[in-house]
């Protein structure tokens, strides 16, 4: 980022869940059972950049790319875009719209009952205000964007293979002519072959409008491809933020190495026997004090099971939450 | 085993599903081996076929299934379940519904020891808790008589290769164990069945979708498409130089790190439909190297070099571009 303002930024942002509430907890005297999925997150976006974001189920990733397209609301800090905090009444105006999602299943996240046509055409009337003809023209316009062909715009979800669907949950994001798209999961669901396909067409789509892109997923290989930088989480927390290749050549967070070592690769020279790293993922409803990942870390010391580092500055613009760095 | 010729038909409203047409294979004591291919393309059902885990009708299943001597096809039922988890076990993909919610996992673990050996229900709850120990669940002790929804899913995933395990089987059918599982914990369970098959010296046929899963794992590899197989060889081999345009496109669509460039080369199109595949080579509509051969004739799996088989009948202009240390992609267009 170089030092314009970001298009995203996002500000110490956390997001719990109330998990148990129930009258018994109450009478107890206990207070509701909270998850916290995303703790005191900071992340900028510049425009035009692709950010991938990587974590391990229950880490918070999704959690967090919802709450930019505002189907959460953070509990505490602040999301702002293009400098308007999202939940303002102005950015409640101005930012409907300009952040999407595409949604990991392109099975569950388009209605079975309407047609591709009826699918983007109700997001065209609804959030751009079109009628009649120029639906029909723009729809047109988004299948061959997205390299449907114009026969399929009658179709119903379950007559399109799984790679069509994505391509029309791409279509439907892209009605609404956003600068941002969050994309959570979007390939992970696809086979290889059908996976290559949809990631030309995010990055066309991308060199075409200068799109910028959100990319959250498990999938290093594929992070690594689509991604200029890329911020790696763990349970709830933001560990390690660097440049994509410099994460590759020399991870700093033990986590990150570890997430690394774990991620299987086309070598066969490459095998072992020893795993990357020991022990299960906590529950992010009772998360251990201190650095969320010191039972699992080779290197945890005393100091890291009492404090949680806080995540500081580290050579070639990385940021690194970890107290191996701070010196 | 030894796999000769295995079909299995599913019989629908809409046609024959050829889920698996015509599929052999062997594989050697104590090895690994990879089936591996995208979603349908019969990796699975061969998988079950072998156990005839498939209900019949609407399945059929023929060809022949040779382990220790007999053709686990033409077994009477009675007999393939002296088999079936005796001799051969299996794991499968999500061990949430693979084991029974309401039974302690350490008796789901002794009801396959009471069900296939002569043993007191003290000794098969002793053998339990070793098994737990070996699969490395922490403090079995402990978790013995805890349900399956007390466990994380990488446990519970070591639940059912205890279960699996419990007979001593000779041969392991593992159905993609790690995919619904993350990454560190999909790491260790590849690792766990590595290790167990070291120290106790058993077979694994895995069934995954994920080339680098097989790379980590196995040594010998056989690639499916539209269910038969394209191409078997040892994996480095298959790896390094593959001779069919299936593989090479399967390769070419992963990113690549050595060679990068902004867009990827997918492999066109969709795979087809079972009920009606396409004439000759199965692959002919995708394929970059289609000729009119292939449209007419369906070529067999032939051997085109020591160990290593191939489907293509132009699996050679493939071994030209290895030889002339091309890894670029065949000139498929994005």
């Amino acid at each position: 980022m170089n030092g314009a303002a970001p298009l995203i930024d996002a500000i110490h942002v956390s997001k719990s869940f109330v998990v148990d509430s129930s009258p018994l907890r109450r009478l107890r005297g206990l207070p509701p059972l909270q998850l916290h999925a995303v703790r005191d997150l900071s992340l900028q976006v510049a425009r035009g950049e692709t950010v991938g974001l990587v974590g391990e189920s229950g880490c918070g990733k999704t959690t967090f790319g919802r709450c930019l397209v505002r189907l959460y609301r953070p509990s505490s800090g602040q999301i702002l875009h293009n400098g308007v905090d999202i939940f303002s009444p102005a950015g409640e105006r101005s930012a409907r719209g300009s952040i999407q999602m595409i949604f990991q299943d392109p099975y569950s996240s388009l209605n079975p009952r309407l047609t591709v046509r009826q699918t983007i055409g109700e997001v065209l009337r609804v959030k751009r205000g079109l009628a009649g003809g120029a639906v029909a023209t723009r729809v047109a316009e988004l299948l061959n964007q997205v390299g449907l062909a114009p026969e399929l715009a009658d179709r119903f979800p379950n007559q399109l293979s799984g790679g069509q669907r994505q391509r029309v949950g791409i279509a439907r994001a892209l009605a609404v002519e956003p600068d941002v798209i969050v994309c959570d999961e979007a390939v992970s669901a696809l086979d290889v072959s059908v996976q290559a396909q949809v990631l030309n067409l995010l990055m066309r789509l991308q060199d075409e409008l200068g799109l910028t892109y959100l990319f959250i997923a498990h999938n290093l290989g594929v992070v690594r491809h689509i991604s200029k930088r890329v911020a790696v989480m763990y349970l709830g927390r933001l560990v390690e933020q660097s440049d994509v290749e410099d994460l590759f050549r020399e991870p700093l967070h033990p986590y990150s190495r570890a997430l690394l070592q774990a991620m299987p690769v086309l070598d066969t020279r490459r095998r072992s026997l020893d795993d990357a790293v020991a022990g299960d993922l906590p529950s992010p409803i009772a998360p251990p004090p201190g650095c969320p990942f010191h039972p699992r870390c080779p290197h945890a010391m005393p100091r890291c099971r009492e404090e949680t580092p806080a995540l500081l500055p580290a050579p070639a613009g990385r940021t690194v939450a970890c107290f191996l760095y701070h010196r | 085993m030894r796999v000769e010729d295995l079909r299995t038909h599913f019989v629908t409203p809409s046609g024959v599903v050829r889920a698996v047409d015509g599929v052999s294979f062997e594989v050697a004591a104590g090895e690994t081996f990879g089936l591996v291919g995208e979603s349908g393309c019969g990796k699975s059902v061969t998988c079950r076929s072998l156990l005839r885990l498939v209900p019949e009708p609407p399945a059929a299943i023929s060809g022949r299934v040779l382990f220790e001597g007999r053709d686990l096809l033409a077994l009477p039922r009675s007999a393939l379940r002296t088999v079936r988890g005796r001799r051969i076990a299996m794991v499968f993909q999500d061990p949430m519904t693979a084991l029974n919610p309401v039974i302690r996992v350490g008796d789901q673990i002794a009801e396959v020891l009471r069900e296939h050996q002569d043993v007191t229900r003290r000794q098969a709850r002793a053998r339990a808790l070793e098994l737990m120990g070996l699969v490395g669940i922490p403090a079995p002790r402990e978790r013995i008589d805890d349900y399956p929804h007390q466990f994380s899913g990488g446990m519970r995933q070591r639940v059912v290769i205890a279960i699996a395990l419990a007979c001593n089987p000779r041969l392991l059918l593992a159905d993609e164990p790690t995919t619904a599982l993350d990454v560190t914990i999909q790491d260790q369970i590849l690792k766990l069945l590595l290790r167990l098959q070291q120290t106790l010296g058993m077979s694994i046929v895995l069934v995954t979708h994920d080339l680098a899963i097989v790379a980590q794992t196995c040594h010998r590899v056989a690639v499916m498409y539209a269910g038969t197989i394209v191409e078997q060889a040892a994996t480095d081999t298959l790896l390094a130089a593959p001779r069919h345009p299936y593989t090479r496109g399967l390769l070419d669509s992963l990113p690549n790190v050595r060679e990068r460039s902004r867009y990827l080369q997918p492999i066109p199109g969709a795979p087809p439909d079972l009920v009606r595949p396409p004439s000759g080579c199965r692959f002919h509509p995708r394929c970059p190297l289609v000729a009119d051969a292939c449209v007419r004739e369906q070529p067999p799996l032939r051997q085109v070099a020591p160990d290593h088989l191939s489907a293509c009948l132009y699996h050679d202009r493939l071994a030209e571009r290895a030889a002339a240390g091309s890894s670029s992609p065949i000139g498929v267009q994005r």
